[in-house]
């Protein structure tokens, strides 16, 4: 047994500090000194960053790179024992795939409470703000860490309800409210599959217990991931009943693209920029959307068993990346186009991870790759925006220009993150880009074509925000007041556009594999990858650099197809017709009526009968002495007789 | 059943006594007066009494336990007549009648 | 057959039945009493002629000269000789007869088929032995329902006094 140094026998910690600050700040120091529990919650999660590089730092010490990266688990209690191998433990997983997604999650999270310590300066709700930023973060961290389903699934649903609370953080406002409940029923609709895909597949692998050629596995739960991962388990199960192990993926698959927003379930991403900018950047760029990628990688060799699943992970992926990205280009507030973009980005994710196999494992790393680079330049270029936003006051693009001199930090970060996202190299964005574009002309040509094409668009619709919001003429009195921010809100971003641009060094492979993989990729990839970034660069300088004739131009000849596309090809449209006239006249009505005059009226008539035969019986009780002794007399005669009458 | 009559025996002085006490249990039936009502209940009591003496007599000839069951019987309706009385007689000072049709409330 | 003693049975038995009558119909409360005083006298006869002697005195000093006596007193203090007792409605005599007839009949029922034994046991019946039964504890005595009489009598004394005195509110009005 290896011994474990401080940060990892402590690696408990990780969870304790962000509930206890959870607890403090919202029962003890909100209420009374606002600044303090800002500043308390932001240390808090330091802390927390700390220690995830200080376990990081430790695993590589006890197993360097590019040797074997197993999986341990220095930490975990009995939770819920519900039978012998049946029994839930709350537990942390240490292993390169969690380690990656701690440090990501710590960092970014750090970052985004540093900078609304600015940012929501003179918010009435600000210690509420720091307060649940703590229990996501809380929720998240449990979530990677988690060693078998059950646990995850408890933490999945943790993050959707502290979700539901920052996406409606204004809850005054009436669009707010309605965003975080499309957020939560989305998501918890599509939890309903990754739920039966628990039951599914945890009953499946239950049984494989009672067979002679598992005994040696009996010290594992039928939860545990290392169990479900377990080579001998997916053979078995997969050979056992291919159809529904296939199946129970596919549910888990929903409740991952719920959370990930995969299409059709993507409708609540884009409304939930109606939370503050701090939480878009945390939330919808870096962590919770990354969930559900989360769940496909770490349940990718059981995925990887059946051809079924991964081709619908390819296909829903591929498809969301470019529906997002064609969209991304005819929004007109830049929340909105950075939320479609962060849709795409995770469609890109998702092939990525569909496109792999066990045996061929790039996609898998390069899913996990650009997971990471994303989520820094994804979080400063919300953060950017927020600072934008924050001078102009106002969301609208078309109100910006000219920010280059008045924001200048604002200004150079918000580039960086712009070209990394963009692919071009040597930024972050190039390398994990390249990695899923190799992956997946390998494996699925069609899918490498559309990988190409939404990289254009990538660049096109980014650089257009970018040549829209800093160069030109400022447009409007907000764009020509605009000053820069506080230095707490200029501190996150230069510290994640250096990020941005040096984690693209990070010596990913050898991180999670021990034997090197086998490069086939042609020479030409990162030529072409990188150019039609570049395409996509120079299309949106000619349209909106100078002079925006061009662009109109075009979008007047697209004429209504723009106007399609502008309104998100009307799917938000579809759903409130479907629920609206569907479900609430047909499901939710009648059985709100068999509610009301059913089950209710029920209970009224028994509350009736119970009134009324009292009223009945009260008259009995006349307070007449001579009634009363009638009675008597009558019961005792009554009784007389019928003891004659039994007598004969 | 002549016979009853004719050589009264233990059956003809019970049978005496169950007349006194229904005409006292009409009484009590009848009367409206409180005082009325407790002047019953002593016609029925000494029924009662008259039975007592009477078992003593024939059924249990010698002892005397029918006698002094008698005699607690009169002490106790002693007893009650004076509780009784007082009780009456508070209630009279409050409400001017003694009606028991119309005392059919706790309070008022 | 038909000795003096049988005669005077029937007598009584008459008198007393009447009175009771009596004692039941008559609207004005001091008829009624008077004719309770009637019944209670005829009563003590009854013991007499049932060998219970001492009895026939404890019944007219006690009952005659106690009990009726009380009640005529109340009587004088509510009133209740002024004015006639309110008439019950018809039905409600009607019922009340009926249940009293059902009464008799089931009782008389009772005792005739019900044989009763006899027991002799051969004690004297004088006051002196009725003292000394009273007085006796040993099993057969009722020397504990006699001092439990005693203090309920007592208690009574006492709860009367409580009950009929006037209340502050009722002096000062």
């Amino acid at each position: 047994m290896n011994t474990y140094g401080f940060f990892l026998t402590n690696i408990w910690l990780i969870l304790l500090i962000p509930l206890l600050s959870f607890i403090i700040v919202g029962l003890f120091i909100g209420p009374k000194n606002k600044k303090l529990a800002g500043i308390f919650a932001t240390t808090s999660i330091f802390v927390c960053a700390a220690l995830a590089y200080g376990a990081t730092f430790e695993y590589l010490s006890l197993f360097p790179l590019g040797a074997e990266h197993p999986v341990i688990v220095p930490w975990s209690v009995q939770w819920m024992p519900y039978l012998e191998n049946l029994t839930a433990t709350l537990g942390i997983m240490v292993d390169p795939l969690s380690l990656l997604l701690m440090m990501i999650i710590t960092t970014v999270s750090s970052m985004v409470h540093l900078y609304s310590i600015g940012y929501m300066h003179g918010d009435p709700g600000y210690s509420r703000f720091f307060t649940v930023l703590n229990l996501f973060t809380l929720s998240m961290l449990g979530l990677v860490v988690a060693p078998n389903i059950l646990q995850m699934f408890v933490f999945w649903e943790l993050v959707g309800a502290s979700s539901f609370f920052l996406i409606g953080f204004y809850y005054t406002k009436a669009s707010a409210v309605a965003a975080s409940k499309k957020a939560f029923i989305v998501t918890r609709f599509a939890d309903l599959g990754f739920l039966l895909g628990i039951l599914i597949l945890s009953y499946e692998a239950y049984h494989l217990f009672s067979l002679e050629a598992f005994a040696h596995l009996s010290s594992y739960n039928a939860f545990d991931f290392n169990f479900l991962n377990h080579p001998e388990v997916i053979n078995a199960l997969s050979t056992a009943d291919g159809a529904l192990l296939t199946f129970a993926l596919v549910l888990l698959f929903i409740g991952a693209a719920g959370k990930s927003a995969m299409f059709p379930l993507h409708i609540w991403l884009p409304d939930a920029m109606e939370g503050p900018t701090p939480v878009s950047a945390l939330i919808h760029a870096a962590t919770m959307v990354v969930a559900g990628v989360y769940l496909v990688g770490r349940l990718f060799p059981l995925f990887g068993s059946s051809e079924v699943a991964l081709n619908v992970v390819t296909y829903v992926g591929a498809f969301t990346c470019v529906f997002a990205a064609v969209i991304a280009c005819t929004q007109n507030d830049i929340k909105r186009v950075l939320a479609f973009s962060t849709l795409s980005q995770l469609g890109y994710m998702m092939l990525s991870l569909g496109v792999a196999s066990p045996l061929h494992k790039l996609g898998y790393l390069a899913s996990n790759f650009h997971l990471m680079t994303h989520a820094f330049f994804k979080a400063l270029l919300f953060l950017g925006a927020g600072s934008i936003i924050h001078a102009v006051h106002s969301n609208d693009i078309w109100q910006m220009g000219g920010l280059r001199k008045k924001l200048p930090v604002t200004h150079i970060t918000f580039l960086m993150a712009t070209i990394a996202i963009a692919g071009i190299p040597p930024f972050s964005g190039f390398y994990s880009k390249d990695e899923i574009l190799a992956a997946a002309l390998v494996n699925n040509p069609i899918v490498f074509i559309i990988g190409l094409f939404v990289a254009a668009l990538t660049a096109f619709y980014m650089f257009r925000i970018y040549f829209l919001s800093f160069c030109g003429e400022a447009k409007s009195d907000g764009a020509k007041q605009a000053k820069e921010s506080s230095i707490s809100m200029l501190i996150p971003l230069i510290f994640l556009s250096v990020l941005s641009v040096v984690s693209g060094w990070f010596p990913f492979e050898k991180f999670f594999l021990s034997e090197a993989l086998v490069h086939n990729t042609p020479s030409w990839l990162p030529i072409v990858a990188s150019g039609s970034g570049l395409l996509g660069v120079l299309l949106a300088y000619l349209f909106y650099f100078k002079k925006t004739t061009y662009a109109n131009s075009v979008k007047n000849g697209f004429g209504p197809l723009h106007t399609v596309i502008q309104n998100k090809f009307y799917i938000d449209a579809v759903y409130l017709f479907v629920v609206h006239k569907i479900i609430f006249r047909f499901i939710a009505a009648p059985i709100a009526w068999i509610d009301r005059h059913i089950v209710d009226a029920t209970m009224d008539k028994t509350a009736y009968v119970t009134k009324e035969s009292g009223l009945v019986l009260k008259k009995i009780q006349t307070g007449n002495i001579h009634t009363y002794t009638m009675m008597f007399l009558l019961g005792g005669l009554v009784l007389f007789l019928l003891l004659l009458g039994v007598g004969f | 059943m002549l016979s009853i009559i004719q050589e009264p025996g233990l059956t003809y002085w019970l049978l005496l006594s169950t007349v006194l006490f229904s005409i006292g249990l009409y009484g009590f039936f009848t009367r409206t007066n409180a005082i009325g009502i407790l002047i019953s209940v002593e016609l029925m009591l000494n029924a009662a009494a008259i039975s007592f003496v009477s078992f003593n007599n024939f059924a249990v000839t010698g002892d005397l336990d029918g006698q002094i069951m008698t005699m607690f019987i009169i002490a106790v309706a002693a007893a009650e007549v004076v509780i009784g009385m007082a009780i009456f007689i508070q209630i009279f000072s409050k409400q001017r009648h003694l009606n028991v049709t119309k005392m059919n409330e706790l309070s008022r | 057959m038909y000795n003096i003693e049988t005669l005077f049975i029937y007598l009584l038995s008459i008198v007393s039945v009447l009175s009771a009558v009596l004692v039941v119909t008559q609207r004005r409360i001091i008829r009624s009493v008077s004719a309770l005083m009637m019944v209670l006298l005829v009563t003590a006869g009854m013991y007499v002629i049932l060998n219970a002697e001492f009895l026939t005195g404890v019944q007219v000093l006690v009952y005659i000269g106690g009990i009726v006596i009380l009640i005529i007193f109340a009587i004088m203090l509510t009133g209740a000789g002024k004015t006639n007792d309110d008439e019950v409605d018809t039905h409600k005599k009607l019922l009340a007869f009926a249940v009293s007839f059902l009464f008799l009949l089931c009782s008389t029922y009772a005792i005739v088929n019900t044989p009763i034994k006899t027991v002799d046991t051969g004690a004297n019946s004088s006051v002196r032995a009725l003292g000394l039964k009273l007085l006796d504890y040993s099993g057969t005595g009722h020397v504990l329902a006699f001092e439990v009489i005693s203090l309920l009598l007592l208690a009574v004394l006492i709860g009367a006094i409580v009950v009929a005195r006037k209340t502050e509110e009722a002096k000062n009005a």
